[in-house]
């Protein structure tokens, strides 16, 4: 009688245990105080004067995880997918960056649906794995799980907004922001979108695979339009941002849609912060010191492409 | 001089990092002298221009305000602390906007990394009319034998001191007793904050958007020395 109840319990807690993300957080295990992520690289945008290679990596993204306390490694495009699993279980997390290229058919978006394909199967498996998506990172994960692009445009190409806040929802990522913070923005223009298409909030509704898989966190309109500003996965450690936490600290062109005040700057920090603190559940690392040295972005000399370049410094691959 | 002159009224802070020269007669020292000199002198008739140092830079502030050398060894290279705060920090303005759990994590929680050789004792500062005068000390810290001072802000100037090192916690990954916890890089991040809320106050300006430009550290790429060094990159000029 006993050993059948504590069976049910045990088969329960399992349950439990698997809907929460138990087995997946690792619980026990200490956490990974030296997290290195994954920033991938795109092709080469066409005029670009400052151009070398075939692609590149906007430095704001990688200033944006080393100020919150991470190494970073260029991901090339380019790469045969046994090389990017190689990569994937070296590193503790992926971050998609915003840009312009087809996330559809680029090298861009052929290694991100590789790394998106390793991630499920990986955390499925206990092996927490997460992955930040900012703005075109964001758009390129609604099309890898629809697996069409739903994307609509809006009118957001250059200006700064506060977030509508999903009520009532409890989200990891905004868990981990002070309340003030959340405060400030709901009410003040700190988020700065960049983007002519976004996911709307209607077909984001009426996609069952979307609507599944993510849960929306924040909201904002164009005059005419609900799109989904910010959103993370049910069931995986997936976020993303149709807005631009790192260019507030890191990017000084005069545009609109820029913003430098301190309270974005804290945004800026506790968005990469909570996703580096994810990161750091991931316990993957390089076989070797020398092979991790030899990844590293320190390898790297990012270009400067003047104050007035939407990207003050890129750097270049290969 | 001019050179310097036209520098400090085209920025609106200066950073004193650490390191290892002389901060009696250096290039350094001399650089750290005429900054000094014009922040106080701006300070005082209304240009609010902050001043920071860190380790090395600590020391020469004390050394530039006392105008003495009053250092003692210390048992302090390599290893990570937390802050014995004051009672100052109440009021002081560093500290100000930190949040209540992030202060007491620092005070139970070895966050600060102190890689020195030399410290500022307690005793000394106390007894040292300049600089208890000009200083407010608002953290201590102990090798077992020497209490002595980790944190300070001048009572009546926008200029702060850490002995320790908040700006590895975030980006130096070479030595094993520097922390990396999320309240070590939150105190990195909230101390940097603070300074360029300083910053912020200062309204001086290149007098044109090429000089700007052209003065940036954007210009200069470091080089990697984290294999060999304890530095992960390094600028060289």
């Amino acid at each position: 009688m006993c050993r059948s109840a504590a069976a049910v319990l045990a088969v329960l807690t399992a349950l439990l245990c698997a809907m929460r993300q138990c087995a997946a957080a690792g619980r026990n295990q200490p956490l990974n105080y030296r997290p290195i992520i994954g920033v991938l690289a795109q092709e080469n945008i066409p005029d670009d004067q400052y151009a070398h290679g075939f692609s590149y990596i906007a430095a704001s993204y990688v200033k944006f995880l080393e100020g919150a306390g991470a190494r970073v490694v260029p991901v090339r495009i380019n790469r045969t997918e046994e090389e990017y699993a190689h990569i994937f279980n070296a590193i503790n997390g992926l971050l998609l960056p915003g840009g312009d290229v087809n996330i559809q058919t680029s090298q861009y978006s052929r290694a991100a649906k590789i790394f998106y394909d390793l991630a499920l199967k990986a955390n499925d498996a206990g092996d927490y794995f997460p992955i930040w998506g900012t703005c075109q990172g964001f758009q390129q994960l609604s099309v890898l799980t629809a697996n069409k692009n739903l994307l609509t445009i809006t009118d957001t190409k250059a200006v700064a907004l506060p977030l509508t806040l999903t009520p009532a929802q409890s989200s990891r990522l905004f868990r981990s922001f002070p309340k003030d913070l959340l405060q400030s923005l709901a009410v003040e223009n700190i988020t700065g979108n960049f983007h002519k298409w976004s996911l709307s909030l209607q077909n984001y509704s009426r996609n069952a695979k979307l609507k599944r898989f993510y849960k929306v966190l924040s909201t904002n309109n164009d005059g005419k339009k609900e799109f989904i500003s910010t959103m993370e996965a049910h069931r995986y450690p997936f976020y993303a941002v149709q807005w631009h936490p790192e260019k507030t600290p890191f990017e000084w062109v005069d545009k609109p849609g820029m913003t430098h005040s301190p309270t974005a700057i804290r945004v800026s920090f506790y968005t990469s912060s909570f996703f580096i603190s994810e990161a750091m559940k991931n316990q993957h690392h390089f076989p070797s010191l020398v092979e991790e040295e030899r990844a590293l972005i320190y390898n790297f000399s990012p270009v400067f492409r003047g104050i007035n370049s939407i990207f003050i410094q890129n750097y270049y691959f290969d | 001089m001019e050179e310097y002159k036209k520098l400090f009224n085209s920025i609106n802070g200066i950073l004193y990092p650490g390191g290892g020269v002389s901060i009696i007669s250096s290039g350094y020292e001399r650089a750290a002298k005429i900054f000094y000199e014009l922040a106080i002198e701006a300070n005082s008739r209304g240009d609010y221009f902050p001043v920071w140092g860190t380790c090395l830079g600590f020391e020469q502030l004390m050394y530039l305000t006392s105008e003495k050398t009053i250092l003692l060894q210390t048992n302090t290279s390599g290893m990570a602390l937390p802050l014995n705060f004051t009672n100052e920090i109440k009021d002081s303005r560093m500290f100000k906007d930190f949040p209540a759990e992030l202060i007491e994590d620092l005070a139970t929680e070895a966050l600060t990394e102190n890689s020195h050789k030399w410290s500022l004792a307690v005793l000394t500062h106390n007894s040292n009319e300049e600089l208890n005068m000009f200083y407010k000390v608002l953290s201590t810290n102990t090798d077992g034998k020497v209490e002595f001072v980790s944190t300070v802000e001048a009572y009546d100037y926008p200029i702060y001191g850490t002995q320790w090192h908040p700006e590895k916690n975030e980006f130096e990954w070479t030595r094993p007793y520097i922390p990396h916890s999320p309240s070590a890089i939150k105190t990195s991040f909230y101390l940097a904050q603070f300074f360029v809320s300083e910053a912020r106050k200062n309204f001086h300006k290149f007098e044109s958007e090429d000089e700007e430009s052209k003065a940036l550290i954007y210009n200069y790429n470091p080089v990697f020395t984290g294999p060999k060094s304890g530095f992960e990159q390094i600028y060289f000029f």
